[in-house]
């Protein structure tokens, strides 16, 4: 008993070179991960004028000018306003509607369940394609507003059924106990259910937020006004100028007015950051909501 | 409970029918006015201003409406397609390649342009065409009818293929004489890998990279992928036929060649992922960080110098500036110039201009060119652009005198120039606006209008850039069966010519390479390049 507890304390020699090897494995995959980020990060305090084919570990000429020029430009900020809008109303709007429908989806007294359920589950195996997307959002009348933004992309199918799943982890008996004291479903819902799946909404509510920070494509597609353009199609004009081969005619003059990296590098700073920032609060929901809501099918 | 069920499917069912019922559009009503109002579409870097100055202009001086319509241009085809889906076709219609133009004609979304319409309404188009680029506009025809206008510019002084040396790294090793031929470029190669040029002491330096093998299948006469820009193989006359570069026998020649280069150390082992490494595609990070002494990348105007005696460095080619800043003395012995080495055969070949047919081009909506008056109309509008020089320059810029004027300015070599420059607050872009608004289709020459000559022809013309050194694909349409075959053919050739060059086959493979791009479809390409070559060049 004895011996076999120190066996289990004692580090062996291939213990202690599997973790070597694993915290230097680790270390490589981290350095990589982060190498690029923290490259545009210095890049963003460089001065324009230094020889820019070169790699550094810190700003060889420090400068916060190219700041300064980017929180200048009136597209960034109203990019950040309309990405903001759209975010907030975007997650409010698609977390209540997801909670919704997978509320009564984890019920099992709900008539044809699964065959709802499956009909939810099928759009996450079968889309229609940008061409009858666009029909449908043009043909709605919404183009140009930001409810192209946040409408058709309400409901995530594979949210609901994680969503579902959590539901179906809640003892049935909390339901009946409210129902005992005469709660309504829309108050069993929102007192009992919604408090108690705080992780599984709370990790939802990062998905959605972070691709609705993150969208562009819609943007690109469904609105024309350019001051209701969001913040990544601002940074994806101003980084990806001049990365593209250009053979056109009209790029000879245009080639004259690149931005340097530096802006570009801190053009992706600024609009970066701001979503980094949400992780660490939700951070510990996180893992506990993915978890949980795979547990059950 | 039977019966709640059924209930509830029928429900279901009903809804279901409902929001799809909501999808059945109606047609916006079309505003009437006198004016004609036209919509557009154009290359543009940024998303247009309603507001701009320059459209007022326009609108104005012509009494018409415009109205772009915004689409970035690195998803234009995809974005177009979603319009021209949902109904939203533009009257003017800017073609990002010859593939969307035959796609347009068959999906009907475009009209053809009657010749004797353009002949009675706009020949100051054709003229205009013609004085630029001679007889181009018969590559315009699909199906034997014209559908399109030219896109071209010719506004911006001679430029092409640079052949780029480090001039300290060739007085280092010994040679004073700029290469001419195959033999003297593969010497000064061999003597950069070899003879440590940049003095550090460590092998650490090769003779060329990617892009610098575009001169030695020059100077066999012909251009594969892996020599041009556009990272496909021309299709060139040959003894009146039109052939493929990379399957012409010189080319074997060619990889045998650069096999040895590679297996002596003297070709960059990087070459297979290119010169740039990110960022702004004309940088050779290669040759800017001293790796290779000799460069074909980007264009001749990324390496050309400071012009204006009072500008500032950034205002130099990209390439130039960025040299310049790791190597401020070596980049004033930077030799640029556009001769290939003088074919292997012997002597040196210029090649007639090519002509300047772009990928891009106008067609105009079917809607628009069956509206009989207010086509007529955009045709006369045009035709008063082309009329004369002032003409354009109003369109293109504004009022002489007033948005702009010349002046005369300082080189750094003290010669005297006229530069175009905006006055007072119109030198604001914000205030000017008008921003890459492109009206006019192309950017024509006025042989009749005094034109200035700009410091970069004059440092352009000596290094032979007015000429045409390099040969250059004369296929200027796409081949019907090319979609279905490319993407399997580009592979085939990608994957033989690095395999030869990196000795991973022999150079006799490139035989074997042959039959297979034939039998993989090349031998159809082949047919449909000659019948497409036959027709261009009987018709007219």
């Amino acid at each position: 008993m004895r011996k076999r507890r120190s066996l289990l304390q004692r580090k062996t020699k291939g213990d202690i070179i599997f973790d070597i090897v694993n915290v230097i494995i680790l270390f490589i995959v981290c350095f990589a991960t982060l190498y690029p980020f923290y490259y545009l990060l210095v890049m963003s305090f460089t001065s324009g004028d230094v020889p820019l084919t070169q790699m550094y570990w810190y700003p060889p000429k420090v400068t916060l000018s190219n700041y300064a020029k980017v929180l200048s430009d009136s597209a960034i900020w109203n990019g950040f306003r309309n990405t903001i809008i759209r975010t907030v109303l975007g997650t409010a709007i698609s977390v209540l509607a997801v909670i919704c429908t997978a509320y009564p989806l984890s019920k099992k007294y709900l008539v044809h369940r699964n065959l709802f359920t499956s009909f939810v589950v099928i759009t996450m195996f079968v889309s229609g394609g940008t061409i009858p997307s666009y029909l449908l959002v043009k043909n709605m009348g919404i183009m140009d507003t930001v409810w192209a933004l946040v409408l058709p992309t309400a409901i995530s199918a594979y949210n609901v059924v994680i969503t579902r799943n959590f539901f179906m982890s809640i003892p049935a008996s909390l339901e009946e106990s409210a129902q005992l004291d005469g709660a309504n479903d829309i108050e069993i819902l929102f007192k009992i259910y919604v408090p108690v799946s705080l992780p599984i909404i709370a990790t939802i509510t990062l998905w959605v937020a972070v691709a609705h920070w993150n969208a562009w494509f819609d943007s690109l597609i469904y609105i024309t006004n350019s001051n209701k353009q969001v913040l990544q199609i601002v940074m994806r004009r101003i980084v990806l100028e001049g990365t593209q081969d250009m053979l056109n005619p009209d790029a000879f003059e245009e080639s004259m007015h690149v931005n340097a990296e530096t802006i570009k590098a801190t053009t992706v700073m600024v609009t970066t950051i701001p979503i980094l920032l949400v992780y660490p609060f939700i951070q510990k929901y996180f893992v506990k909501g993915v978890m949980v809501g795979s547990l059950k099918g | 409970m039977k019966a709640e069920k059924i209930l509830t499917l029928v429900l279901a069912i009903s809804l279901a029918a409902a929001s799809l019922a909501g999808c059945a559009g109606k047609e916006q009503a079309q505003n009437d006015d006198s004016q004609y109002t036209y919509t557009m579409t154009m290359y543009q870097t940024r998303n247009s201003n309603p507001d701009a100055v320059m459209l007022k202009n326009i609108e104005e001086k012509y009494g018409i409406k415009l109205k772009v319509i915004d689409i970035e241009w690195q998803k234009y085809d995809e974005i177009l397609n979603l319009k021209l889906s949902g109904g939203e076709i533009p009257d003017i219609i800017y073609t990002k390649s010859p593939v969307s133009a035959s796609k347009y004609v068959q999906q009907d979304v475009v009209g053809s342009i009657p010749m004797e319409l353009l002949e009675e309404k706009a020949p100051n188009i054709l003229k205009r065409v013609k004085d630029s680029s001679g007889d181009i506009m018969k590559y315009y025809y699909i199906n034997g009818e014209l559908y399109a206008l030219p896109q071209f510019s010719v506004g911006s002084g001679p430029s092409g293929i640079p052949m780029v040396w480090r001039g300290d790294w060739l007085e280092k090793v010994g040679i004073t004489k700029t290469p001419e031929t195959l033999d003297e470029f593969e010497q000064a190669f061999y003597k950069f890998a070899n003879e440590d040029p940049d003095g550090n002491g460590v092998k650490d330096t090769y003779g060329l990279s990617a892009s610098g093998l575009t001169s030695v299948f020059a100077s066999y006469g012909y251009v594969p992928a892996l020599g041009s820009v556009s990272k496909e193989s021309a299709w060139q006359e040959r003894d009146g036929k039109l052939v493929f570069a990379a399957i012409q026998p010189e080319m074997k020649e060619a990889l045998k060649r650069i096999a040895k280069w590679y297996a002596d150390g003297v070709l960059d082992p990087e070459f297979i992922t290119g010169e740039n490494k990110g960022g702004y595609w004309a940088i050779s990070h290669q040759f800017i960080n001293g790796i290779i002494g000799f460069t074909s990348h980007g264009n001749s105007y990324h390496w050309e110098p400071m012009f204006y005696a009072d500008a500032d460095p950034s205002t130099s080619g990209q390439d130039t500036y960025e040299f310049s800043k790791l190597n401020p003395e070596a980049a004033k012995q930077l030799v640029v110039n556009a001769k290939v080495p003088t074919l292997v055969a012997g002597q040196e070949k210029v090649y007639e201009k090519a002509p300047l047919v772009k990928n891009e081009r106008w067609m105009f909506s079917k809607k628009l060119v069956n509206d009989k008056e207010k086509f007529e109309r955009l045709l006369e509008i045009y035709n008063d652009i082309y009329e004369s020089k002032e003409n354009f320059d109003y369109v293109k810029n504004g009022e002489k005198g007033v948005v702009w004027d010349y002046e005369d300015v300082q080189s750094v070599d003290g010669k005297t120039y006229k530069r175009t420059v905006f006055l007072g607050e119109w030198k604001d872009d914000e205030y000017r606006n008008d921003n890459l608004f492109n009206f006019a289709p192309f950017n024509p020459t006025f042989v009749e209008a005094e034109q200035y000559k700009t410091p970069r022809d004059d440092w352009a013309v000596p290094r032979g850039f007015d000429k045409q050194y390099m040969p250059y694909s004369q296929l200027y349409a796409p081949l019907p069966s090319a979609s279905m075959y490319n993407a399997e053919l580009t592979k085939i050739e990608e994957e033989a010519y690095t395999d030869i060059i990196t000795g991973d086959k022999p150079v006799d493979y490139f035989d074997e390479f042959v039959k297979k791009w034939r039998a993989a479809g090349g031998s159809v390409l082949e047919k449909e390049a000659q019948e497409w070559y036959d027709e261009v060049n009987s018709a007219k």
